[in-house]
């Protein structure tokens, strides 16, 4: 079941996946419990339009893609906070329009020799050695940021208004927060595709949350969990002859199901009440 | 000592008046009931005061730094996993090694140290405000600022609520300013009462404001 892992190809896929699913899984509980489940979905719609613009333009797309996506997660912020459209609302306009640009883009290059599926399924076999220093690199950016303001950010997720009254700096860490999301969505979208990478962001945040142990263990169980669902989703997809991303988000669905399931029939353990 | 003075106090809200010339003091050690028909500018004042708001015009002059701060409408999300002990240990400005046991204190002293490693979700109403004003005492302020604290709920814990800040103020010393709908018997005590409807309509001792409410004058 283990050889196929002896290619260095396939180490090289696991590695950026499980760097891609670690460092989501951090964010995961800072997005969704602030009610921005969506910010991964719309953000790996503007990473589509970066990510085309990027293999068109340089040999390394990320280059591009990333500060693109990176300036679009600040306008989106930008706008939720200081115009009157809704946050949801205002991340639906520049994701869609995003993603129209993106298409338009492909469709008017002769030059891109991209199939537009590779672009929304990913490709985690054909990953690059820069594009793994740059999530290795990226979700050092992260842990360092989660644990430098994990404070700050816990009492921004729960209590807002109090976080501002303490004196927390809440629109500068908002900002980081979608810009680091916008950059960590985009590598994802490269491997994982556009359309399976918001699994990464929302999955672990409910698997963690169905344990009721507190934040920080809810931050910690779903981050396991996400090494475990990247792992065996990999290793079974490439035993049922299946695609290794849409693989992985089946596994993580599977541990949510099972978990609730197993919340509704057994009483006690972790599931107190 | 005085330790909060308003002088002139505007604030403006897209071209409506919402606090209009509001001007009082307190001294360390005051407890003041703020009241008035909704929309009258409660909830502004107390959110100038806690540097929400940023007002239009007016002095605000406040001897201390150290404010604690109970808002309104704080109910924890049913699916947000946070438990107590992280709830209060977010707030303290300087965590230790003694913070476990400082907040099992404070726990205890609320009537709730079993809950400490429990979810908030799963916490009543009264239970989950208690630990939210362990939260705005845990850094010992010296002005405690309270909005509304217990709108929604019963009477009965409403009047352990009061006593209990009743007896913590007097034994700390400390200044309380609190939003109300309802004027309880617990809250009249040795109280002040600011009257506010955009404008100071009264400030003074609460058993002056008894007078003021029967009466129908204005005493500002």
């Amino acid at each position: 079941m283990f050889d196929f892992l002896q290619y260095e190809m396939i180490q090289n896929g696991l590695f950026i996946t499980l760097i891609i699913g670690f460092s989501a899984a951090l964010l995961s509980p800072f997005l969704v419990l602030n009610e921005q489940a969506l910010i991964a979905d719309g953000l790996a719609h503007v990473s589509f339009t970066g990510l085309a613009l990027g293999i068109i333009l340089v040999d390394e797309p990320l280059l591009i893609s990333m500060p693109f996506a990176a300036i679009l997660a600040v306008l989106v912020k930008y706008l939720s906070q200081n115009k009157n459209i809704n946050g949801d609302a205002s991340l639906g306009i520049i994701s869609t329009v995003s993603l129209a640009v993106g298409l338009i883009i492909i469709h008017k290059s002769s030059g891109f020799n991209r199939s537009i599926e590779g672009m929304l399924v990913g490709d985690i076999w054909t990953v690059t050695k820069t594009e793994i220093l740059i999530a290795v690199m990226v979700f050092l950016i992260i842990v360092t940021f989660i644990v430098s303001f994990y404070k700050k950010l816990l009492l921004m997720t729960y209590d807002f208004k109090y976080a501002k009254f303490s004196g927390i700096k809440t629109s500068l860490l908002s900002y980081t927060l979608a810009v680091i999301t916008a950059i960590i969505i985009t590598i994802g979208v490269k491997t994982i595709g556009t359309l399976l990478i918001t699994a990464f962001v929302i999955f672990p945040v409910l698997i963690g949350s169905r344990f009721k142990k507190g934040f920080k263990m809810t931050l910690v169980i779903g981050s396991l969990f996400s090494i475990i669902a990247v792992f065996w989703g990999i290793v079974l997809a490439n035993e049922l002859d299946i695609p290794a991303g849409s693989n992985i988000v089946i596994i993580y669905a599977i541990i949510l199901l099972v978990l609730i399931v197993l919340q509704k029939f057994i009483k006690g353990g972790g599931y107190r009440d | 000592m005085e330790i909060l003075k308003i002088e002139n106090l505007n604030v403006t809200f897209n071209g409506f008046n919402v606090l209009n010339n509001i001007s009082f003091s307190l001294s360390q050690g005051d407890f003041l009931n703020i009241v008035g028909p909704n929309g009258s500018g409660k909830t502004t004042l107390v959110e100038v005061l806690t540097k929400l708001v940023k007002p239009s015009s007016g002095t605000i002059t406040l001897n201390t730094n150290e404010i604690g701060y109970l808002h309104q409408k704080l109910q924890t999300k049913k699916n947000f996993p946070i438990t107590v002990k992280e709830v209060i240990l977010s707030a303290m400005k300087k965590p230790s090694k003694q913070s476990n046991e400082e907040i099992l204190k404070w726990l205890e002293l609320m009537d709730i140290r079993h809950t400490i490693n429990q979810n908030m979700a799963v916490l009543s109403g009264g239970q989950q405000q208690r630990v939210f004003l362990i939260r705005a005492l845990i850094n010992d302020p010296k002005l405690l600022i309270l909005d509304e604290p217990t709108s929604a709920l019963d009477p009965e814990f409403r009047e352990g609520f009061y006593l209990f800040l009743h007896q913590y103020q007097k034994h700390n010393n400390l200044t309380i300013i609190n939003v109300t709908h309802d004027l309880s018997d617990t809250l009249r005590k040795d109280s002040k009462v600011l009257y506010i409807d955009k404008t100071i309509k009264f400030f003074g001792p609460s058993n002056e404001f008894n007078a003021f409410e029967h009466g129908g004058h204005q005493h500002v």
